[in-house]
Formats: structure tokens, sequence, C-alpha cells
């Protein structure tokens, strides 16, 4: 805040050309024209202005410098201004394929930069694709100045580039180092109304089941939104969470939860994996109960699974309208106070959890 | 003729006036301003003038957007767009009575003012002033922004036609308009504020919250709590408490849980002081759950009420800029960090 008051006095002040012109004797016109170093200026008139012009401090602003760049500029080539869409998990990788919810984001991010007059470059930091290094020359080359920074997994904790060109904004990845205005799908609302509409439903006994990574880098909030919902409820029916374990796939996520889905007495189990249903389905053909489940974040409508859906194309939506307006206010580098916004979802009924006609 | 034009479309960028000509002669600057929803323009015009643009395929430039920021702020400006205040307080001096609103104030005014937008106070609890009828003043003003701030009364509905406004409220749980909010981030905070008393010592920290006060921030506050207590040892564990009329319940709860700190709002606090007397509540430390206002030497969460209100009227100035009317179906909460401060009221206490 501090600075940019200050920056506004600095322009307030600042000597313009035609200050330059009185001091070196001549028409403002040239001094324009002998500082963008034009052909018809004698050289020796260049030089006593650039003299004058040092004296007086006069530099060049670039807003001012950019938009006469681009006046000057035959019409047909201007090309729109960009913004980029970082992610580290390549085409290779599954960005489309194994993720729904990044295609969505992106959507989003795209939809949003065209209504604002953004070009959307999508750029991958992977094995193949771009480091720090090569990934700064390309920003460069294509002259963008804002990020958005989606579906960083958790492996990759930093990114080397000179944050204060830059204007970021992170979707998720909050482990990222060092801390942008963030946007995600508010985990905490997910999970309470989750829970809370599984107890609508007539389920008494009900886990939750999490990753223990991507717990921690969510800041807990599954945890804390399930306590929050558990203190209503009687001692007797609170389940304390199950975490999967880092690096678990799902045959070997599905033999760590059975056991416990038995030891807990568990009618519902509400997951973030959205392959929940695999993970509770029980082997024994005879066994009549089964397990219900929701997905406490999935991006589709599929009616087979209950569970909250989240709105995707919104967080991309929103991190991009944050990203133009630090943009428009030149509100480059490390924010001092980043901001988190988090974007409800709605519930949706599926045949996996079914209504309970008599809750036991 | 009609050809040439379509493949000079593709060549260039497509201007306002290009715009004005195909929406049936139109002056730049209607199209311009039609396209900032302008209440100035009819309502028929401006559609058709925002249908045309869509069709022809009209952007507009962030750069240009920027230049315009740029020489607003420069040259003062006779007609700033108006962001409306609206609070039920009745005047704005009541409504700066308290450091929080002040400093909430101050906040929303600087966003206005980098943003080269105006504010203005408008209060629901003025002499003839009813919701609907501030809804009519906004509507000759050709307001569209709005910020609801800080409603002491808590209504959970207000009769606005929230379709028409870009609007975001800054705290008002219990306000029914679904919407964009702006909330302190209380839970990281609670979380912090436990950890922090434990490391100072106290064993046994219990919440307290006044019940349907601040029903967000409480549901945020006891969300960290709950959450913390996972990484505390079983016996540390204190069940938050929510304050009811019976003075025996705050006694008994003290005396069962073996309270050795209470983390709980100023108000709450005196309350249970006036259950527990102030001899007792003296071998309790305190931290307050918002240091505004509380004297120089409490501890507790700090607060900051100014950024709350600067990020409101950013948000409302993007929603305004992209003509985001009415509050979306899915709602968003953005949180501002919240900071911690030592003091007097919680003095490090020797672990037995």
């Amino acid at each position: 805040m501090e600075t940019i008051l200050s920056n506004k006095a600095a322009v307030v002040k600042k000597p313009t050309i035609k200050d330059v012109a009185l001091i070196a004797g001549v028409h403002f016109s040239a001094v324009s024209m002998a500082l963008r170093g034009e052909a018809c200026i004698p050289e020796a008139t260049k030089q006593r202005i650039r003299k004058a012009a040092d004296q007086l401090g006069y530099v060049r602003d670039p807003v001012l410098m950019a938009l006469t760049q681009r006046r000057l500029q035959p019409v047909n080539t201007t090309e729109p201004q960009r913004i980029a869409l970082l992610s580290n998990r390549s085409p290779e990788a599954g960005f489309f394929r194994r993720y729904p919810h990044y295609r969505l984001i992106s959507k989003g991010v795209r939809h949003q930069a065209a209504q604002l007059g953004y070009k959307c470059e999508l750029l991958f930091l992977d094995q193949g694709h771009y480091n720090s290094k090569t990934l700064y020359r390309r920003l460069k080359y294509l002259g963008i100045k804002g990020q958005v920074m989606a579906a960083f997994e958790v492996d990759r904790r930093s990114l080397d580039l000179p944050w204060n060109e830059f204007c970021v904004v992170k979707i998720d990845s909050r482990q990222l180092v060092p801390n942008f205005h963030f946007v995600s799908v508010d985990q905490l609302h997910y999970t309470r109304l989750a829970f809370q509409q599984m107890g609508a439903l007539g389920y008494r006994r009900i886990g939750m089941a999490v990753g223990l990574e991507e717990e921690k880098s969510v800041d807990d909030l599954h945890t804390a939104a399930l306590r929050l919902e558990q203190a209503a409820i009687p001692e007797a029916e609170r389940v304390d969470p199950f975490y999967f374990l880092p690096g678990m796939d799902t045959p070997l996520a599905r033999k760590a939860i059975l056991p416990w889905i038995q030891k807990e007495h568990i009618d519902a189990v509400m997951s973030s994996w959205s392959q929940v249903r695999l993970l509770v389905r029980s082997d024994d053909e005879r066994c009549r109960t089964k397990t219900a489940c929701a997905a406490m974040c999935k991006a589709t409508h599929a009616r087979s699974l209950a569970g909250i859906v989240g709105d995707f194309h919104l967080v991309g939506r929103r991190a991009t309208m944050l990203l133009a307006s630090l943009l428009r206010s030149g509100q480059f580098g490390i924010p001092a106070n980043p901001t988190s916004t988090y974007i409800q979802g709605v519930w949706q009924n599926g045949t996996s959890a079914p209504f309970l006609r008599n809750p036991s | 003729m009609k050809s040439f034009s379509k493949t000079n479309k593709v060549a260039r960028r497509v201007t306002m006036s290009d715009i004005g000509r195909a929406s049936g002669g139109c002056h730049p600057s209607t199209v311009s301003l039609a396209l900032r929803n302008h209440p100035g323009i009819s309502l028929a015009k401006r559609i058709l003038i925002q249908k045309v643009a869509r069709k022809i395929g009209y952007c507009r430039d962030p750069l240009l957007d920027s230049f315009n920021l740029h020489r607003t702020q420069r040259a003062a400006n006779k007609a700033l767009p108006v962001i409306a205040f609206v609070t039920d307080f009745p005047t704005r001096h009541s409504l700066e009575s308290s450091p929080q609103n002040r400093a909430l104030w101050r906040g929303v005014t600087a966003a206005a003012e980098k943003l080269s937008h105006q504010v203005e106070f408008f209060s629901l609890t003025a002499v003839n002033m009813s919701a609907k009828r501030l809804d009519a003043v906004l509507r000759a003003r050709g307001i569209n922004g709005m910020v609801v701030g800080t409603l002491k009364s808590r209504p959970a509905v207000l009769d606005f036609s929230w379709d028409r406004f870009s609007a975001v409220k800054i705290g008002c749980s219990a306000l029914k308009a679904p919407g964009d909010t702006v909330e302190a981030g209380l839970l990281p905070g609670a979380r912090f504020a436990l950890r922090r008393m434990y490391s100072l010592g106290y064993r046994r920290i219990g919440l307290v919250l006044d019940l349907g006060s601040l029903q967000q921030r409480g549901d945020l506050l006891r969300a960290g709590v709950l959450c913390e207590h996972d990484r505390l040892p079983q016996a540390a564990r204190v069940p938050p408490l929510i304050l009811s009329t019976s003075a025996s319940s705050v006694r008994n709860w003290v005396s069962q849980y073996k309270v050795d700190a209470i983390l709980a709002e100023q108000t709450t606090y005196q309350q249970v002081v006036d259950v527990i007397g102030r001899t007792k509540a003296k071998e309790l430390g305190w931290a307050c759950t918002d240091v505004a206002g509380a004297a120089p030497d409490i501890a507790g969460i700090i607060i900051d009420y100014e950024a709350l209100g600067s990020v409101a009227v950013e948000q409302v100035v993007s929603l305004l800029k992209i003509h985001q009317r009415g509050f979306a179906r899915e709602v968003s909460m953005t949180f501002v960090p919240v900071a911690w401060k030592d003091g007097g009221s919680l003095p490090k206490k020797n672990a037995s």
C-alpha cells in the first residue's frame, strides 16, 4: 500500500519531456524523438537532450512507453497480451487424461482470460518441458507478466523465478513457496456439507478417508471440518479419520481401508479420492450389507457417485480475475497479505449412497 | 463491400467504432458506456451493443485498461464510479466509533482511491430508510458496486434486487444472500493461537464462544481449535464452551477441565469473568480472538480490518470490470491472513 502511494507521489512530481525541452532549448516533440532515437535529430542535439534529461532525472514511463510502441506498430500485428497457466504435470504425465479437474480449471482460466482480453498460454514445468531457467526465458520472450500456477503436485516444492517481475495467483498448490494469493475449492465447506448430507441420508457411522500428503497440503482443512461436525453428534458416533499413506495406489489403499471399515463399523465412507467406490466395494459377494460412499470433491456430475460437485471452472475463472486485477493495478511480486479464496460446491445424490429407510 | 469488411475484420482488431457501426450507428463513446453497463444508456441498447460486441468478437485491451487506470490516477477525475458501502450504522461517525470499523473504512476508501473508484456511505438505519428504498436510491443513481459491510443487527434478509449488483459481503454470515464473502482467516489463526499458548506453558486451553454471535467466525475458531486438538495429547483437549445463560455451566466447565487459559472474544471473556469472579479469572491466561480495541497488553489474534476492507473493494471492482452482476450460485469465501501478538494477559507459565 505504502509503496503504491509513494509511487503515485513520485508520478505527480516527475519531470516531463516539456521540462527537458525547456532546459535543452528545443521543442518537446524533439525531446520525444531524440529519446526514442529517431534518425532525424542530429547526433549533437540528441546528446544535449539526453544530458538535460539525465540532469532532470527524467525517466520514461513504462506504461506510456508500451502504449507508444503499440501505436507506432502496424495495426494488424497487434498481438493480445498474454498470461501463462503453469502446471508441473505435463500432458504426457496425464494432465488432461488423468485429472479431469485440471481440464476444467484450464478451461475456466482460458474463458476468463478471453473475456478480459488476454490470451492464455499453457506451459508445463516437467521433464521434457520447461525448467525454472528456460521458463523464465520463455515468459520474457512472450512478454508474459501474469501467471496462474495451477495443479502443482506436492512433489514440487519451489520454483525459482525473479518474482518481482510477475503477478502470480496460485490454484491449490499451497505447499509451493513463496506465498501468493490463492484460489481453491472449499475443502472446509465440502467436508461439512458431505457429512451433513450423509447424516441426513440416515448414515450414523460416517468415516472420512483422505490422503495424508493431500491433507498436509490443504492445512488439515478436511480434519478441521470433520471435527467441527463431529462436535455436534454423540461421542459414540465419532470416527477418527483414515489417512492414505503417500504412494498408495488403489489396491494398496483398498487393503488398508477395508480393515478400518470393519473395525470401526463404518456404514458410509466419504473421501477426497474420486475412485472411492472401488476402495470400499467388498470382495465377498455374499455380503449383503454394502458400505456407502461419497466423494467430497468430484469434477463430474456422474449420477453413480454421490458427493459434492466442485466448480473447478469457477476456480479457474476466479484466479484469472484476481490476476487481472493485480496486473491492472501493477501489484507485482510477493504480496504482503496473501489472501485465500475458497469456492463452495453443491451436493449431488447418487446411487453409491442410497437413502436409508430404517437407520439402525 | 460486405466481403471486404469481413476480410478486414480478421486482419485487424475490432474497435468500439466497429461495434458502433454494426449496432446501427452508435457513437464509440456510447459503445464504451454500454459495455461498462452504464445506466445512462437504455437497457435495450446496452443489451444490443453487448450482443453485437460478442458477435463480432470484440475483446478489451488489457494494455489500454491499465493505461486508463494510469491516466485516471494522474488527473483528478470528475465522475469516478461509485461503490456503495452498505451498513446499518446510522452515520459514518457511529461506524467509525469502533477501532475495527475505523480500520475497515480506511481500507475500503484507500483501495477505492487506488483503483479510481469512489466509496459512498449508505445506511440502512437512517431516517425513513429501508433496504427496499436504498435499492431504489442506488438504482436511480446508477450504482452497481456494493460492499455490504458490518451489519450489527445481523439481519437474515435484505430486500435488495441482488441480481443488479456486483456485491461482496464483509463477514455478515447471518445474511442469507449467497455470494462472495471476505472474512478474517481465523481457522489458521485459532490453530496458531493454540500452539502459541501451548508453547507458553498452558496445557488446558479452552475456547469460549458466545452463542449466536458471529456464527461464522465462531465456526472457524472452533474448527481450528478442534483440528489442533488432534495434535495435542488427549489430556490437553478441552472441548469448546458455548456460553449459555446458566452460570453454573461455566463454573463446571472451568473446574471439570481444569482450564488454565481461555481463548475468547472480549465481551465473552467479560461474561466468563463475571461468573467465575475476578480473583479466579486472574489465575487464568487469556488470549483475545480479536485484539482490536482491547487494552494494549492483551495477547491475542490481530485481525487486519484494513485488509478486509480493501480486499472487498478490489473484488467488487473486478466484478464490475467483467460486468458480473448478481450473486453466483456457487459462492466464494476469501480469507485475509491474521497475525498474533503476545501480551500481559498471557504471561509465560512454567509447565508443571
